[in-house]
This record gives structure tokens, sequence and C-alpha cells, in this order.
């Protein structure tokens, strides 16, 4: 991945998850959270399929660092819907060995054009960046 | 500060396979959060929490404070200060700093802050819900 290439407004990662009980089970366990969701979905769980995307999309290396990161929640989720995730690239800049890429993270079901909108930004070690 | 203002906290030990189990449930598999090599050789000398994973305890907080409301209108704006490493205990806090009555409800904002347990700030931010009229 050349990620000098990364330009504003870049579509960077589209995938498609079903969100399981199996899946919430999983994520809940290895967040030791016992809260009583119902057949909603946590949150987070949601917003942890959207960043999955975008490292595996973007091939993201070991040495990089998660800065900072916000997301804005529209509408609940229930289990087993579909969820369509999306990230494009806002700014991508290269300051003293470390490349910042801003992310913004776009989610929405069939029913829901946006349920969760996100901004990740994330540093790359230069030297590790064709690994 | 008043006691109302604060948050039910929330406390939680990392453990190395817990990070694992993170990231099989979220496929981040980082090898700075899995390999025990490559955490020995890097910034850290450690492997480290995702940082994802420990914000999931804002998010929790949020939910176990103001219910689905949070999963329908939450806001989240944090900063990851310092990492968290296998065995590390964390404790996550908010207080409210704001209420607004506004069209929809009440509007509440906080501060939010993950600590370690030498009560060094892991992560800190900000987080809005609106309490939805009729709810």
């Amino acid at each position: 991945m050349d990620y000098s290439q990364l330009q504003p407004e870049n579509i960077i990662s589209e995938n498609q998850y079903e969100i399981s009980q199996d899946f919430i089970n999983k994520y809940t366990e290895s967040v030791k959270d016992n809260s009583v969701y119902n057949n909603l979905v946590p949150p987070m769980a949601i917003s942890a399929l959207s960043i999955r995307g975008v490292l595996n999309d973007l091939n993201i290396p070991g040495g990089t660092v998660h800065l900072n990161q916000e997301f804005d929640y529209f509408s609940a989720v229930h289990k087993n819907e579909i969820i369509n995730c999306k990230a494009k690239i806002i700014s991508n800049n290269v300051r003293a060995g470390w490349r910042f890429l801003v992310i913004k993270l776009e989610t929405s079901t069939k029913q829901q054009p946006i349920i969760m909108t996100g901004k990740s930004t994330i540093m790359i070690p230069v030297e590790d960046e064709y690994d | 500060m008043t006691k109302k203002d604060e948050l039910i906290p929330i406390k939680k030990s990392i453990s190395l396979d817990l990070i694992k189990d993170y990231a099989k449930a979220s496929g981040d598999f980082n090898p700075i959060h899995i390999d025990k090599e490559f955490g020995l050789k890097s910034q850290f000398k450690n492997n480290i929490a995702h940082g994802m994973m420990i914000a999931s305890s804002i998010s929790e907080l949020m939910y176990k404070n103001f219910g689905e409301n949070w999963s329908k209108n939450g806001n989240m704006k944090i900063k990851f200060k310092l990492p968290i490493f296998p065995n590390d205990e964390i404790i996550t806090e908010g207080t409210i700093k704001k209420t607004e009555e506004v069209s929809e409800g009440t509007l509440i904002k906080c501060n939010i802050t993950v600590k370690n347990h030498h009560d060094q700030i892991a992560i800190s931010g900000e987080t809005t819900v609106t309490i939805t009229n009729g709810e």
C-alpha cells in the first residue's frame, strides 16, 4: 500500500457485516461488558466493525498508533441486522517521520441511511509503510 | 461538583488473554497488541490493549447511565493519551458538566476519563447524549 497516494475523499474501505448474536457475545465477552442490551447491538461493536474494514483494507502496519476518535450514533441497531461500513480519507500528512491519516467513517443499514459516523486519526511510522 | 453529577464508574482488569479475545472479535490483529516479541521491540516495550477496546468502557459507562438514548443519539470525542498494558486495571469515570433543554429533550454533556491503576489518564474526552422526551 502506497499511503502517500491517498487523497482526501478517496474511499478506502466498503464492507458489509451481519451482526450475529455470536459476534455480539464474543465482543461483549472480550470487553467484559455485562450490560443488558436485549436485542440491540452495543454501539461500540458497530464502531469496531467499521474500523475493522479500514485496518484490513489499508493493510495498516504493526507500529500504527490510534490517536483520536470520534463517534456519533444516530440510530440503534438490532441483532441480525446488516450494516454497511464505508470509510474515506479526510486528510493525509507527514510530520516528523509519521504519516497522519484522518479517516471518516459512515455506517448505514437498509432502513437507515446513517446509523453512525466517526472520525479516526491514526499515525503510521513512515519507515514501516512498505513492510 | 456534587455526587449526583458523577456517573457510576466502571472498573476492569485487562489481561493479555482478553486483548487476544478482543483481537478475534474485532478483527484487529495488529501485532503490537498480541505478539509478545513485537511488543517487546516496540516503543512501548510491551504489548498494548487496542484503543477501541479500552474506549468501549466509555460507551458501556454511557449505556449503563443513560440507557438506549446512548445508542440512538450518543456522541463521543476522545483522545488516546497513554497505552493500557496487559495486567493494568482501568477505571472509567464521567461527570456531567452541563445539561440543556433542547427541542428533543434534555441534552447532557459529560467529561470522561479512563485511568490506569497508577491514576494516569489513558483516555480523555467528552460525551453527549440527549434524553428524549417521553423516555
